[in-house]
């Protein structure tokens, strides 16, 4: 065990030697001020790709409900996608804050503190897997019963099989950019997270 | 933050800017991921500090936070370690050092150390930095005997590594 030792005198002298420069007050609140900028742009970022297709829904439901007034072939399917929807949203909107607003941290130790963040970041990633089994499928269901029936003469009854497979191919693609979403801003950072843990945890 | 707190808050890391620095290079090898790191701890430094009640000492406060950022921001894979630091590499990074500076060793041991793991690295920086084991179980929250334990595993690792180069 020498060699450490030996290691730790070094460490020792030469960082005392080491003079760092210090921080003036101007340049910490610069830099504070630039971080917070960049956490907003991030949060704004993310919270923009997540509503954005809720809000083409909002959108495309609302514009349905004008246009075809009085018509409830149109009127009442773009309203119950509507009515249906805006719970979602609320939900998801809460998650996001709290998702965004995170607590300082509470400095207890390096384990706990990483296991909050683990327990924070799962919780979130476990509520949005079920909003997305939710939300993809009754999106999916209620755009493709509204453009068969705007679009296609006879409608879904009509032209089931077509109706199916547009459905499904609707579901595809949502299903595959809410795969790439979670594995970017979910999966990877959580296995981050779960390997430092049992880096931690590890005993021998 | 009032500006009381404010200034208390730049004197108080100022004090321990130390930290900072050894932390950053302990885990960034890039020099612009560790001034990204560092502005980075600052920031959570920061946030954190109206939560630091002075119940423990503040350098002791300072490296959790740190450490946390540090351990959690890295971008990089878990276990990279750049190539002029991995094992085939150390003989001749040995050869010829007596004769080197002594920044130049310690750059060798900032590199032995960025072999290790995330946890193994904290550990072995609050070593190096003479805390006792009563305050690494309390910065990290690992045990005293599990800290032990890996103590002397890091130990046995970095001495295959420096013991040409020490």
């Amino acid at each position: 065990m020498e060699t450490l030792d030996e290691a730790k005198n070094l460490w020792q002298n030469t960082n005392q030697q080491t003079n760092q420069p210090a921080l003036d007050k101007a340049e910490v609140e610069n830099i504070i001020k630039l971080r917070i900028k960049k956490e907003k742009k991030n949060a704004a970022e993310y919270f923009l790709l997540s509503f954005a297709y809720q809000i083409l829904i909002y959108a495309f439901a609302s514009h349905l409900v004008i246009k075809y007034w009085g018509d409830n072939r149109i009127m009442l399917p773009s309203l119950t996608g509507i009515l249906l929807y805006i719970p979602l949203t609320f939900i998801l909107m809460r998650k996001f804050k709290a998702m965004f607003n995170l607590p300082a941290q509470q400095a207890i130790n390096l384990q706990s503190d990483v296991k909050n963040q683990y327990t924070l970041l799962s919780q979130f990633f476990n509520f949005k897997k079920r909003f997305d089994v939710l939300s993809l499928p009754l999106t999916s269901a209620i755009l493709t019963g509204i453009i068969f029936m705007l679009y296609v003469p006879g409608g879904v009854e009509a032209h089931l099989a077509g109706a199916v497979t547009v459905c499904v191919g609707m579901l595809l693609v949502y299903g595959i950019a809410a795969w790439f979403e979670n594995k970017k801003h979910f999966i990877h950072p959580l296995n981050r997270l779960k390997f430092i843990l049992e880096d931690i945890g590890q005993v021998n | 933050m009032q500006r009381i707190t404010e200034d208390k808050f730049v004197e108080d890391i100022n004090q321990n800017i130390g930290i900072i620095h050894k932390i950053c290079n302990i885990y960034f090898v890039d020099a612009d991921d560790r001034k990204d790191a560092c502005q980075e701890m600052l920031y959570q430094l920061w946030r954190s500090y109206p939560g630091f009640k002075g119940t423990s000492k503040f350098s002791t406060w300072m490296y959790k936070v740190a450490l946390n950022t540090a351990i959690t921001y890295s971008k990089k894979g878990n276990r990279e370690v750049p190539t002029d630091m991995q094992a085939g590499n150390w003989e001749q990074l040995a050869a010829g050092n007596e004769q080197q500076h002594i920044n130049e060793r310690l750059a060798l041991l900032y590199a032995a150390i960025n072999t290790l793991s995330v946890t193994d690295k904290a550990i072995t920086l609050l070593y190096l930095e003479d805390n006792s084991y009563d305050e690494i179980a309390e910065i990290t929250g690992l045990t005293k005997t599990n800290i032990s334990v890996r103590l002397v595993r890091i130990k046995k690792a970095l001495k295959e590594k420096l013991k040409n180069i020490i």
